[in-house]
């Protein structure tokens, strides 16, 4: 099966209908009940490792009058699974050029899992049964991209959630948004009909090529990536729940700080609650929690060369757009208010292209590599 | 999207208008599925 296939269309409306046609207490034991069907026939090894996360975070991180060291080992063990895992993953890919497949949903179920545990320590969630995070951990919709929901917000739907047109026609609309990103404008328009346009350029162009190609790739990831957010949250809205939003046209971002507060938001807000604030509050270094946040960010997709390049690129960018805010009152602004629009622009054609250009980094099997697709676009006599 | 209309169009207009909305965006999924290419093969779990 595929992700946005047919297949995964026919299972979305065979779940919502037995879902919604359940006995009110049956229902989300037969959404859970389709999860573990839906692993069982696509990726046995992911049931198994989601089953055993679930266990070991319900009865092995403890509640708030637990041990510190026991939610800390908890965290330990979790953080290394997943850490082997994209390990290998990250090895095969770059030694022998082949994908290995990590256990599907393995990134998203680890992360909240690793939420509930620190929450739960804090003593911050409401009160509720292991039942309850059982349904949590095992939402249909969020098991294969994402978002990374949080519990809190997942517990008020479910005591709430009731049948709602409003709810339905929003999450048809939404999962057809999803689709058409995914087919119609990445894969049709921008893999299709862009391929074709790039293949004609004279093959002198190198470095426009080579721009161009940059610029397909930018906007495949971000449509292949908000096409499946939005197909998800629409199903999540089938099932009566609202869930966190992953992508704000980021591309539309001026600087870029305000790109990773609208670039997937689940992670980012993730990685800023529980990374940043604690190095930012130990060592009274923002700028360090900054870099290590974006680090954390890149080994999260892969656990690589490649990725630690790309979030050390990004946590770069992020500490030259603070120390610009320092110079930037000396500056001014050049032509006053009537150019704003123009600065803005400029503003956000800067942003979008080092983001761009930071893709390189992952796409290339390594950093001369990428210095030489750079330097091909930059300098191309 | 239908709010949107609702401000700007009398309510059967604007249903008319999301009825085509829908069925041009239901119609080029469905085409861009069935394309050589094949829409739907990009990304296997």
């Amino acid at each position: 099966m595929h992700v946005l296939s047919l297949e995964w269309l026919a299972w979305m409306a065979g779940v919502t209908a037995l879902f919604w046609l359940s006995p009110a207490r049956l229902r989300d034991w037969s959404l859970v009940a389709a999860t573990a069907a839906f692993l069982l026939l696509n990726a046995p090894v992911s049931l198994a490792l989601l089953a055993a996360i679930v266990v070991a975070t319900y009865w092995g991180a403890g509640p708030a009058s637990t041990s510190g060291w026991r939610m800390l080992a908890f965290l330990a063990v979790v953080v290394s699974a997943m850490v082997a895992f994209k390990l290998r993953q990250g090895a095969a890919t770059t030694l022998a050029g082949a994908d290995v497949a990590i256990p599907l949903g393995l990134s998203y179920y680890t992360f909240r899992a690793m939420h509930y545990a620190i929450e739960r320590y804090k003593g911050k969630l409401p009160p509720h049964r292991f039942g309850d995070f059982v349904c949590y951990m095992a939402f249909l919709p969020t098991i294969l991209v994402g978002p990374i929901h949080r519990f809190p917000a997942f517990h008020r739907d479910r005591l709430r959630r009731q049948w709602s047109a409003q709810h339905v026609s929003a999450g048809l609309e939404r999962i057809l948004y999803g689709y058409v990103k995914v087919a119609v404008l990445c894969n049709v328009v921008v893999l299709g009909l862009f391929d074709r346009f790039i293949a004609e350029l004279p093959h002198e162009a190198q470095g426009l090529r080579l721009y161009l190609a940059i610029v397909q790739s930018g906007l495949r990831l971000y449509l292949l990536f908000s096409g499946f957010s939005d197909v998800a949250i629409g199903f999540s809205r089938l099932l009566g729940y609202t869930i966190i939003e992953n992508f704000d046209w980021p591309y539309l971002a001026r600087n870029i700080q305000e790109f990773w507060r609208r670039w997937h938001i689940s992670l980012t807000s993730f990685v800023r609650d529980y990374l940043f604030d604690f190095v930012a509050a130990a060592t009274r270094q923002p700028a360090l929690g900054m870099v290590a946040s974006l680090v954390v960010i890149g080994l999260w997709h892969e656990v690589s060369l490649r990725y630690l390049y790309w979030g050390l690129y990004h946590g770069m960018g992020v500490l030259v757009w603070h120390q610009f805010q320092r110079v930037k009152p000396w500056l001014g602004k050049p032509g006053g208010p009537r150019l704003k629009p123009l600065r803005d622009a400029l503003a956000t054609l800067l942003t979008v292209h080092f983001v761009w250009f930071g893709f390189v980094l992952v796409e290339q099997p390594s950093l001369a590599a990428a210095f030489r697709v750079w330097s091909t676009i930059l300098w191309p006599w | 999207m239908y709010d949107f209309l609702l401000r700007h169009l009398q309510p059967r207009w604007a249903g008319v208008a999301m009825a085509i909305w829908y069925g041009v965006l239901i119609a080029l999924v469905l085409i861009c599925a069935v394309a050589p290419r094949g829409a739907f093969t990009y990304m296997r779990l």
